[in-house]
């Protein structure tokens, strides 16, 4: 039966001191979107929820220089309008744009889509290709943890039951990268990823590739660096036949599973013919 | 075991302001539709795949099913109730009538409040920008070209 508590801290004191007290038994809510289908389904029980919306910590968006930093109820929508983010960041731009649909995105928030950490989320990949860092605040104090270490597995994150993810760091690109993010799903909106990809190229200017990222989403049990892919295109002028051999690593690197969306086959096929289509984006 | 607390709140939902007494866990869909008996906001899925129990909230287009109605506490909610001016139809209630956009009209109430959020933010949208507008709205009936149309001709009638 559905039945919980409901409370809004009204600082991140107060939040991380109930955290601590109620432990495995609170969970934060921020948009909802997914905590609140989880919780009717069945799925998750909680016995008191804390809602962290209007915590003033954990909002906003500021350009500090040589990196962004959001914080963690930071609606998607949000990122998905803010010209910082599109100037500096363009793929999460991108990947704020096709989360769920305009209503899941006028709620759900950053920092939900990554402690949620499901494997097809759609912000992780971009996050990660750019170096994000997470900023974790609870009873023993603060700690910053790259997003790269901090997905553990479906749903698993290694946030500590008294911490709260409160802010996220992104470093910016250099410029002279070119970077693009995708998304493939049934359908165009309302669609959990079947696959989703980001990764940016620095080529020199005659075009040789200096350093590369690719980390691909929804194919394995967390987003993954392709990075196989990654050191075979190193040094390499990217032709048509050096793109179509890293797709391939790509898609040998991923391990995608069979479920309702999709078979393994047919994801690491479109692994394979996605990943190519995003390094010749790439490499315009 | 019973979790449950209970908010005094207030919501303001088509410029009228309501005391309730509500449960912690009681979603702002189920609150409307049971507690103000305001069913125009339909129940489809509860849990935001289908758009059907869109409404505004503070302006902007959210899934209530998804909210707690104690977090609505406050806030300025517009329901389907809320888009005609007593019995004056709004030009894009009109608009789904003339065009046929309305077969069932389970997902009528959804689709029309997306269109008044898209026609507020941009009066010309392109049918592109319409078709994105509306797809967060899942429809049955029509297969969506008359509700597109219906939404595409105000988007020209304006210019």
């Amino acid at each position: 039966m559905v039945s919980f508590d409901y409370i809004k801290p009204t600082s991140l004191k107060s939040l991380i001191r109930d955290l601590a007290q109620v432990k495995s038994e609170g969970a934060i809510l921020a948009g909802g979107t997914d905590l609140i289908v989880r919780i009717r389904s069945g799925l998750t029980t909680r016995r008191v929820l804390f809602d962290i919306n209007d915590l003033q910590e954990m909002n906003g968006i500021s350009n500090e220089g040589d990196c962004l930093r959001m914080g963690a109820a930071v609606r998607i929508q949000e990122v998905a309008d803010s010209n910082v983010v599109r100037n500096s960041a363009a793929i999460l731009s991108l990947a704020a744009t096709q989360l769920g649909s305009t209503q899941i995105r006028n709620r759900a928030t950053l920092g939900g889509n990554i402690v949620g950490a499901s494997p097809a989320a759609d912000m992780v990949p971009p996050l990660m290709t750019m170096g994000a860092r997470l900023r974790l605040q609870g009873q023993q104090g603060d700690r910053e943890v790259l997003l790269e270490n901090f997905i553990k597995g479906p749903g698993q994150t290694s946030i500590r039951t008294d911490e709260v993810l409160t802010d996220i760091i992104v470093p910016k690109l250099n410029g002279g990268c070119q970077s693009h993010f995708l998304k493939i799903g049934r359908r165009k909106a309302l669609a959990i990823s079947v696959v989703n990809m980001a990764g940016w190229i620095k080529a020199d200017q005659t075009g040789l590739i200096e350093d590369v990222r690719i980390v691909l989403g929804a194919v394995a049990p967390t987003a993954v660096r392709a990075g196989e892919a990654e050191a075979f295109l190193k040094g390499k002028r990217p032709n048509r036949a050096v793109m179509q051999e890293a797709a391939r690593m790509a898609a040998s690197e991923s391990r995608p599973i069979s479920d309702i969306r999709g078979a393994e086959q047919e994801r690491r096929l479109l692994v394979e013919v996605w990943t190519f289509q995003l390094l010749q984006r790439l490499t315009k | 075991m019973n979790n449950v607390s209970h908010h005094n709140i207030v919501l303001t939902v088509n410029g009228k302001d309501y005391s309730l007494e509500v449960a912690s866990d009681r979603s702002l869909l189920d609150v409307i539709r049971e507690d103000l008996h305001l069913t125009g906001t339909k129940r489809g899925c509860d849990k935001g795949d289908c758009g059907g129990c869109t409404i505004l909230l503070n302006g902007r287009p959210v899934n209530s099913c998804l909210l707690l109605a104690v977090q609505a506490n406050g806030q300025e909610i517009t329901t389907i109730e809320g888009v005609a001016h007593g019995s004056e139809l709004n030009p894009i209630q009109e608009s789904f009538i003339k065009h046929g956009a309305v077969q069932c009209g389970f997902c009528t109430p959804g689709m029309i409040l997306m269109a008044l959020s898209l026609l507020g933010e941009n009066p010309h949208p392109t049918r592109e920008e319409i078709q994105e507008a509306i797809s967060g709205n899942l429809c049955r009936c029509t297969g969506y070209v008359q509700i597109i149309d219906a939404i595409e001709s105000l988007a020209q009638a304006s210019k």
